[in-house]
């Protein structure tokens, strides 16, 4: 069975206190800032334990990822798409390939 | 090892092998009724129709019921319960595609379900029309108004009546087989018919012999009801019970076939039903009655069927909430009034649009062909990935299983110009369930979720603002997720947004169907002693949730282990009495004017909130009463809109 990374980074990425990271996309995009909320795969057509996940610069982490009147704040990124996450408080990282 | 679930399901007596003779052969029982009749039709009597024929039904019944279902398919048992969806439960982690035969299946089974009670019970009615004189008898208003009552009485349960029917289904097959031993004497050679070889005469050499399979195919239509029901009986009674129902039946066909041979080659039956015909004079008033009996018996049994097949269709998102009774306390006995009512219009009006028996025949069993094969495949994955057999096996019993039942479905095919109507029926179940099954899964994807702790001391702040008013003393939500530190994040927005909702106690409570039948446990998880709180009910698939009864219950416990305060405080809200107030918030998706779709995603989804209007309410859906609940309506917003591209126009004028 295949590594579901998407579950190892939930159980890590949640489990800390300080949560700012540093996602390195495949495409070599670099996005600074903290996960706000997710949406989960559908576990009956094989996809990760969480398929998206919401980021936003640190500064917003305790909205839900949109302004006043409605408009999103931040970025929705795959988790097919992640290549690393470098967690900034001890520079620790997950590699995802 | 079988499991105990019914009371009489794993074990073995006198009264459970009764008890599973009057629930599961209602249909395969009754099949003597009409099989021989429309295999020979009006076509010259000869010994290769005659033989042939019922050498068909006997290899038919030892391959497809003995072999396939007996056999194999009961060993595909979910915790004691069978049946296509408890089949699909078993497998849908394997192939996400599975779904699609499961909705097949259970579409053309509910379908053809239609046909059962009238062909029965007509079958039986006509009977009448052989005492002379009463050959005339209009036997379709005594058909309708014996369907009628059958229907009208559901909603009272069976358990008074469903007694007798081990009794009246044990006099039914000591009926069948004495009367065929009594034809069999006089024709002894009719025994010869077992040989194989006369089947493949009858299937090569006969005249459009193959196409006959049609009407031999109705002597195993009850096969997939013997399967469904695995659950009220345990295997090892219907195994016991089959080996003596095989022989009854086989004793009826073959006395039936002996006096159709001791009419003499070449001549016709010109409408009679050997059924009746072997019966002696004397005993055909109550030949008739007993035959009547045992079609009430059989039209019960798929009645009951279609119920549970319904229930288990929304317990795993296949179909709209409806509203599901429990007319007794018995386990498992439920009443849904929604399709009984399209059964009981449905079998009236085939009745009525058919007239006879043997233009039902000439309709009947089509459908169930495709169930078959879509167990077939159910069953293929079953075998391979959790019995582990041998790859190349299964798929010999595949292709097996499959050329008997691809050449029942060819030769059934011409039946398709007698029951055209059935296809909008069964386009419309199919409907309904692939739109509610994959509309649902859209609906998941796009449903955000966020980590609970992240909230929990805005909570709790919340929770102690006074400048706040109170919106009541335990605040529930129901949630989807199964992480325990997951929530959806419209239910923070719910707590948080507008009039932000102060409570003493959150609660969030999350349904989790599993794939085991009878499953009904519990457990807890307190982020914030006495705040915040997480509850896991874990709920089986064939149980209807009942989550108000389950929360109280699961507050009881908690508050009589000490493990929570109530908060009926003298200077709080409950003052005039001890009651803990509870408010169940349902947040109520619609489709908002943001959404934009695919084709595919669009028409799923309006057609799924379509379906939603017209089903029960979530509320009711989730077992809670009106006045505990709000229900608040959140739009369903896909993409969340981001950068529009909006231009001011004269903007220079405006600083200027």
């Amino acid at each position: 069975m295949e590594t579901d990374f998407s579950k190892m980074l939930n159980e890590k990425y949640f489990s800390r206190s300080n949560r700012l990271i540093e996602v390195t996309l495949k495409n070599g995009k670099k996005i600074n800032g903290v996960f706000i909320s997710f949406f989960l795969g559908d576990q009956d057509s094989n996809e990760p334990y969480i398929r998206r996940w919401h980021i936003v610069e640190e500064k917003y982490k305790m909205t839900l990822g949109i302004d006043a009147f409605g408009f999103r704040i931040g970025e929705l990124i795959n988790q097919k798409d992640i290549k690393s996450i470098k967690f900034l408080d001890d520079n620790s990282q997950m590699q995802f390939e | 090892m079988e499991k105990v679930k019914n009371g009489i399901n794993g074990k073995v007596t006198a009264a459970t092998l009764l008890v599973a003779l009057g629930i599961i052969y209602g249909d395969i029982g009754t099949s003597p009724l009409y099989v021989l009749k429309a295999i020979i039709g009006e076509r010259p009597i000869t010994e290769i129709l005659v033989y042939g024929g019922i050498s068909c039904v006997f290899w038919t019944l030892t391959f497809q019921t003995t072999i396939k279902y007996i056999w194999l398919t009961l060993k595909a048992d979910n915790h004691g319960e069978g049946g296509i969806f408890s089949l699909y439960a078993l497998v849908r982690r394997y192939r996400n595609w599975l779904a699609i035969p499961t909705i097949i299946g259970a579409t053309t089974l509910l379908a053809d379900g239609i046909l059962t009670p009238p062909i029965s019970v007509a079958s039986a009615v006509e009977g009448i029309t052989n005492f002379k004189g009463l050959e005339d008898i209009p036997t379709v208003p005594i058909v309708v108004l014996i369907l009628s009552a059958l229907f009208f009485f559901q909603r009272f349960g069976t358990h008074k009546v469903g007694s007798t029917f081990g009794p009246a289904m044990l006099v039914w097959f000591t009926m069948l087989s004495t009367l065929g031993l009594i034809q069999i004497f006089y024709h002894p050679a009719i025994f010869k018919a077992l040989n194989p070889v006369y089947a493949i005469r009858f299937l090569t050499e006969y005249p459009h012999g193959f196409w006959l399979l049609g009407a031999v195919f109705l002597a195993t239509t009850g096969a997939e009801a013997l399967y469904s029901d695995l659950g009220h009986c345990g295997r090892k009674n219907i195994r016991i019970t089959w080996a003596a129902v095989k022989v009854c039946l086989l004793l009826n066909y073959m006395g039936q076939a002996a006096w159709i041979m001791n009419l003499g080659e070449g001549n016709l039956l010109n409408g009679q039903n050997p059924f009746y015909e072997i019966m002696p004079n004397w005993f055909l008033p109550f030949g008739i009655a007993i035959a009547t009996l045992a079609a009430i018996i059989a039209s019960q049994a798929m009645i009951s069927g279609s119920y549970t097949l319904i229930s288990e269709a929304m317990n795993l998102n296949f179909w709209p909430r409806v509203a599901v009774r429990q007319p007794t306390e018995l386990k498992g006995q439920i009443y849904i009034p929604s399709v009984n009512n399209i059964l009981w219009v449905g079998c009236i009006l085939m009745i009525l649009y058919f007239q006879s028996s043997t233009h039902m025949e000439a309709a009947y069993g089509f459908s169930i062909t495709i169930t078959m094969l879509m167990t077939t495949i159910l069953l293929a994955h079953y075998l391979y990935y959790k019995l582990r057999l041998n790859g190349w096996l299964v798929i010999a019993l595949v292709l097996f299983f499959g050329t008997i039942e691809t050449s029942f479905f060819i030769a059934n095919v011409a039946k398709i110009k007698e029951r055209w109507m059935f296809l909008f029926f069964e386009l419309f179940i199919f409907l309904v369930m692939y739109v509610w099954f994959y509309a649902r899964k859209i609906n998941n994807r796009f449903t955000k979720f966020v980590d609970l702790g992240k909230y929990v001391s805005e909570i709790k702040e919340l929770s102690q603002d006074e400048t706040i008013p109170k919106f009541s003393t335990h605040l529930i939500y129901l949630t989807k997720a199964n992480n325990r530190h997951e929530v959806e994040e419209k239910i923070i927005k719910s707590i948080f947004a507008r009039k932000p909702k102060r409570a003493d106690v959150y609660w969030f409570v999350h349904i989790h169907r599993t794939e085991e039948p009878y499953t009904l446990n519990y457990d807890v998880s307190e982020l914030v002693d006495d705040k915040v709180i997480k509850i896991n009910v874990n709920v089986g698939f064939r149980i209807q949730p009942r989550t108000e009864l389950y929360f109280k219950k699961i507050m009881q416990e908690l508050v009589a282990n000490k493990e929570l305060n109530l908060h009926t405080r003298p200077d709080g809200s409950t003052k005039y009495n001890s009651e803990p107030d509870f408010k169940f918030v349902v947040l109520e998706k619609f489709l908002s004017v943001e959404n934009e779709f695919a084709l595919k995603e669009g028409v799923l989804l309006n057609s799924y909130f379509l379906l939603k209007r017209m089903g029960l309410s979530d509320e009711r859906a989730f077992g809670l009463e009106k006045n505990d609940v709000i229900v608040e309506q959140v739009p369903l917003v896909y993409q969340a809109a981001s950068k529009i591209e909006l231009k001011r126009e004269g903007n220079e004028e405006a600083k200027a």
